[in-house]
């Protein structure tokens, strides 16, 4: 059990998923991209329909993660609390899937906010973004911000997450996503009713 | 011997039910919703007399984690009879999966639950025409539940 999250995360990623080939994957979510900015004409628009997409993809993918991580002797434990979910987050989630592990930064009052740095991003491979594209506001791997909030909806905890840099924007040195809590869902039954 | 496989989503509504004995009673498609339900409060309503540690306590009152009792945190596992046990297994994210067995079977069957778990992210919430709230009906999830649990 004092294995540390790293190496569960690792070895998860070895032993537990189905890996695809990464130019299948870059090129299919770059045609994806391209395809929505020709349909909408607005990138605020693409933004949110990745990110609408990514929910959509979050609420099912949890469960794949927890499913996967539980089946083994050493699994993860329940998180008890925010911090504790966006360490596991990076070091197993991002690391199971994408196999990489962004640093993770806690930061405000309460440590209700999450700074995400990734320092490689196997959604942005091959791509440049032409200025124009860059300009109109386009995150371009926005869907991972819909996975974040749809995967931590479905345990209880309502976030806010959006890209605050991107390497691919030549103005930019790092890639930040901002992972901001709002509120832990309580959906039980109400028991102090009396 | 596993008499009978329920599967609850978070809303508490069954979605997925199947006997494997001709020995045990079986019940109506009514019953089962009704048993289904049932099931679904009495585990909520278990959790809330978990105790919290300090730790957590500490986080709730800040709003970073969560009240016991919500779904995924503790809640009864076992319903024992003089011939059988009732299993629950809840997910973190609220599914519940519900066996209903004879007594023999100790530990091995959080394994099972384990793979119900496995085979459920894999063949019902990845079909893309699969929606959360409404009823399985896959026939590969049928027969894949059939080899895991038929032994």
């Amino acid at each position: 059990m004092s294995r540390s999250l790293e190496e569960i995360g690792q070895e998860a990623w070895k032993s537990k998923v189905e890996k695809v080939n990464l130019e299948v994957f870059a090129f299919t979510y770059g045609s994806l991209v391209v395809q929505l900015i020709k349909d909408y004409e607005d990138y605020e628009q693409v933004n949110n329909k990745l990110e609408k997409m990514g929910y959509n993809i979050g609420i099912r993918l949890i469960d794949d993660f927890l499913a996967r991580t539980s089946s083994t002797s050493n699994n993860v434990n329940r998180c008890e609390t925010f911090e504790e979910a966006m360490e596991v987050m990076a070091k197993v989630a991002f690391q199971m899937f994408l196999n990489i592990q962004p640093k993770v930064a806690i930061s405000g009052a309460n440590s209700d906010e999450c700074l995400l740095e990734l320092e490689t991003n196997p959604l942005n491979e091959f791509v440049e973004l032409p200025p124009a594209v860059a300009e109109g506001g386009l995150w371009y791997s926005n869907v991972l911000c819909g996975v974040i909030r749809g995967a931590l909806e479905m345990i209880q905890m309502e976030v806010k997450a959006e890209f605050v840099s991107d390497v691919l924007r030549s103005s930019d040195n790092t890639t930040l996503i901002r992972i901001k809590l709002i509120k832990i869902l309580d959906e039980e039954v109400p028991i102090e009713e009396d | 011997m596993i008499h009978t496989l329920l599967i609850i989503n978070q809303a508490g509504s069954l979605t997925y039910t199947k006997d494997f004995s001709n020995g045990a009673n079986k019940l109506t498609t009514n019953e089962y919703l009704i048993l289904a339900g049932t099931i679904h409060s009495v585990h909520a309503i278990s959790a809330g007399l978990l105790p919290v540690s300090k730790k957590k306590n500490a986080a709730i009152s800040r709003g970073v984690s969560r009240r016991s009792g919500s779904s995924g945190t503790g809640g009864f596992e076992v319903i024992e009879a003089q011939d059988m046990k009732l299993h629950c297994y809840e997910t973190p994210t609220g599914i519940k999966f519900i066996i209903v067995a004879d007594k023999n079977h100790g530990e091995s069957i959080k394994d099972t639950m384990r793979g119900l778990y496995l085979v459920y992210s894999d063949y019902v919430l990845k079909s893309p025409f699969y929606n959360p709230e409404m009823p399985i009906r896959s026939e590969i999830f049928d027969k894949k539940v059939s080899k895991l649990l038929d032994q």
